[in-house]
């Protein structure tokens, strides 16, 4: 491994590498922060820059943009609540009320410092571990996924406050009818198409994360302008500082979600949305009665948590794109295609046959994760400035920003109309206190869930017997039980009040 | 009314949206060795129906604290609705108008509907944005249409085409 590490450190420590990394972080960063651009857009629409590079500088870059695209979605997803990728969804819950309560600085520097050590500590687990995680990986079968799938489902319950857990499995259930809209991939049949063309491919995500989340936000913020926005537009200018307290609370946190994170990561398919949620559920799950409470309304540990797991799944996401040449996720698919397009193979024999551009790309892990913490801590006064903007100027601008973060992935005005009907529907089930996360998660989960239930059935002949034949399933079933017995208890009898 | 609290209607509400939803699926159109087959595309559709149904019974006989319905009746609508309704005819003129005129009006629009005094400062920054979003997707390789009626108006004026 230390052999390495040196040739990754020779191949990067070169003023062009280095270069690549700072320009790929600050670009990753910028398409990142505009809400409807994600990772997926930035490194797309950079892969034609790299065919000039040898291919370890050019996946050196592309991952520089991968990571600054996730930190700059989680700075529009603090500031103005508009997750523009999955994985991004989580760091919301909790940064934008922080960023809401005035200290939008602090919100966005507990972003970096997780960021940083998620990453950071996923590089060095992803250097130690590689080799054994990819046989691991390959060891889950459907069975697993599916009860991975159906665990990350049922943690829905850590996005309800007390007595709302019907709620939220409602709406895991709305986002999962939401996922059968389009065409049926297995079998080719349309599903809920109602005849039209513009449906086939199904509801975006992308379109429905903006309208459930960035639009309806937006028209919140009208009907309600007395509790909305208003304390983000103070900006507590010491509010980057954190306090020793503050940040020995949220060290604990990050070092489990970054663990969580990356090996979530690792697992084709889960990712780093997945992740983020985990992360999410487990540190509310595990915070005492008194922190819990926080939780939604700006607790530090919320952040953190989802923050750190995001970016560790990311570099976990890595593994098995390197070592098996699977990507994982969506942005991991497209630098297979990168891989692909430089002549390369990605896969088992990667790490023998061109070692320099499997350890290149871990090291600049690292120097990519130091260089958004350098770039970024800076800026952050001024990223945090963008609260200041009149509320009568910010939301249309918001609005504006989703419409065409969707509208420039379909050049379809159908979505923009689909986009307004949703953010209807997001702001009726809003002003009903029904939470719109698990609508997201379910809607993401759902395609996964189906595909992983039909492999799994067809593998033990229709036979429902998979669910207790593999020990890891029927470890995860009985996390799934655990997850939805107790949360539907307290709902269904609740502790008497003293 | 008293009875009626939101996590009751937002049940009803669900209950009639999974019945519909279980039996629209039961329309999905499948072939003869799918019909045969153990999990087919119905199958999910069916399972979350299910599920769906399930919820929101309990959702709705299980005690729910009651809702103050009154605070509904002093959100700030008719903004709201109209910003909504500005959105959707952001998304019908987007290809007639062009992105720059189109979205100029949207934000002057909204910006006024939002309760901004002048014409000038809503102007300024809705050009300002306009122009800058399109020349930067234009340098990213973004083509944004010009429209069809400022197309044939250029066309009439013979400045392109």
């Amino acid at each position: 491994m230390l052999d390495g590490m040196l040739i990754g450190l020779q191949t990067v420590l070169t003023f062009h590498n280095l270069m690549l990394v700072f320009a790929g972080c600050a670009t990753g960063t910028l398409i990142g922060m505009l809400p409807g651009l994600g990772p997926i857009t930035a490194i797309a629409l950079m892969i034609p820059i790299t065919y000039g590079f040898d291919p370890s500088s050019g996946m050196i870059l592309l991952a520089g943009v991968y990571y600054g695209a996730i930190f700059g979605g989680s700075t529009s997803s603090i500031l103005i609540n508009a997750p523009g990728v999955a994985g991004t969804v989580a760091s919301a819950f909790d940064g934008y009320p922080i960023a809401r309560k005035g200290q939008p600085g602090k919100a966005l520097a507990i972003a970096a410092y997780s960021s940083f050590a998620g990453g950071t500590l996923a590089a060095i687990l992803l250097a130690a571990t590689a080799p054994f995680l990819a046989d691991l990986s390959l060891g889950f079968q459907s069975a697993d996924y599916f009860a991975l799938m159906l665990l990350g489902l049922t943690l829905v319950s850590a996005f309800s406050s007390q007595g709302e857990y019907l709620k939220a499995l409602m709406m895991t259930c709305f986002g999962l009818m939401l996922s059968t809209v389009g065409t049926d991939l297995s079998a080719g049949v349309q599903r809920f198409t109602f005849g039209r063309m513009d449906l086939i491919d199904g509801i975006s995500f992308l379109m429905l994360a903006m309208a459930t989340f960035a639009l309806s936000e937006a028209v919140m913020m009208v009907l309600k302008p007395s509790s909305n926005s208003e304390p983000a537009m103070r900006l507590d200018k010491t509010s980057l500082h954190l306090s020793l307290p503050e940040f020995t609370s949220i060290i604990p946190s990050i070092s489990r979600s970054s663990v969580l994170g990356f090996f979530v990561g690792v697992l084709p398919g889960a990712g780093a949305t997945i992740a983020s949620f985990l992360a999410y559920g487990v540190e509310r799950n595990l915070a005492n009665d008194e922190d819990r409470k926080q939780f939604g309304q700006g607790s530090l540990k919320g952040l953190a948590a989802p923050e750190a797991a995001n970016n560790a799944a990311c570099t976990g996401s890595f593994v098995p794109l390197l070592t098996l040449g699977i990507p994982g996720s969506g942005t991991t698919a497209i630098l297979l295609g990168a891989l692909l397009a430089y002549g390369i193979q990605p896969g088992p024999r990667l790490f023998i046959d061109e070692p320099e551009i499997f350890w290149s790309v871990i090291v600049s892990m690292y120097f990519g994760n130091l260089m958004l913490l350098v770039l970024n801590l800076p800026l952050i006064p001024y990223i945090a400035r963008l609260l200041l903007v009149p509320r009568q100027y910010l939301i249309p601008i918001i609005m504006f920003f989703s419409l065409m973060g969707v509208y420039l992935v379909s050049f379809n005005v159908f979505d923009i109309q689909m986009m307004v009907l949703i953010a209807i529907c997001a702001v009726l089930l809003r002003l009903l206190d029904f939470p719109m996360a698990p609508l997201l998660l379910g809607f993401i989960l759902g395609g996964m869930l189906e595909d992983n239930l039909r492999r799994a059935l067809a593998v033990a002949n229709g036979q429902f017997n998979f669910l207790w034949e593999r020990p890891t399933t029927v470890v995860l079933m009985s996390l799934v039980v655990i997850a939805i017995l107790i949360p539907l208890t307290r709902a269904l009898w609740p502790k008497p009040k003293r | 009314m008293a009875l009626m609290t939101s996590a009751r209607l937002g049940g009803v509400l669900f209950l009639i949206l999974c019945i519909a939803y279980g039996v629209y699926a039961g329309d999905i159109t499948l072939d003869y060795w799918s019909e045969q087959e153990m999990f087919n595309a119905r199958s999910m559709p069916y399972l979350i129906a299910i599920a769906g149904i399930f919820c929101a019974i309990l959702l709705i006989v299980i005690p729910t604290p009651k809702t103050d319905w009154s605070t509904a009746l002093n959100l700030n609508w008719l903004p709201a609705g109209l910003l909504l309704v500005l959105m959707s005819a952001y998304g019908f003129l987007l290809e007639p108008l062009g992105f720059v005129i189109a979205t100029i009006l949207f934000l002057v629009t909204a910006f006024l509907v939002l309760g901004v005094q002048s014409v000038r400062a809503p102007l300024l920054v809705a050009a300002t944005i306009a122009m800058g979003f399109w020349l930067l997707m234009d340098k990213l390789g973004i083509y944004l249409a010009p429209g069809v009626l400022p197309e044939q108006l250029f066309q009439y004026l013979g400045v392109a085409g």
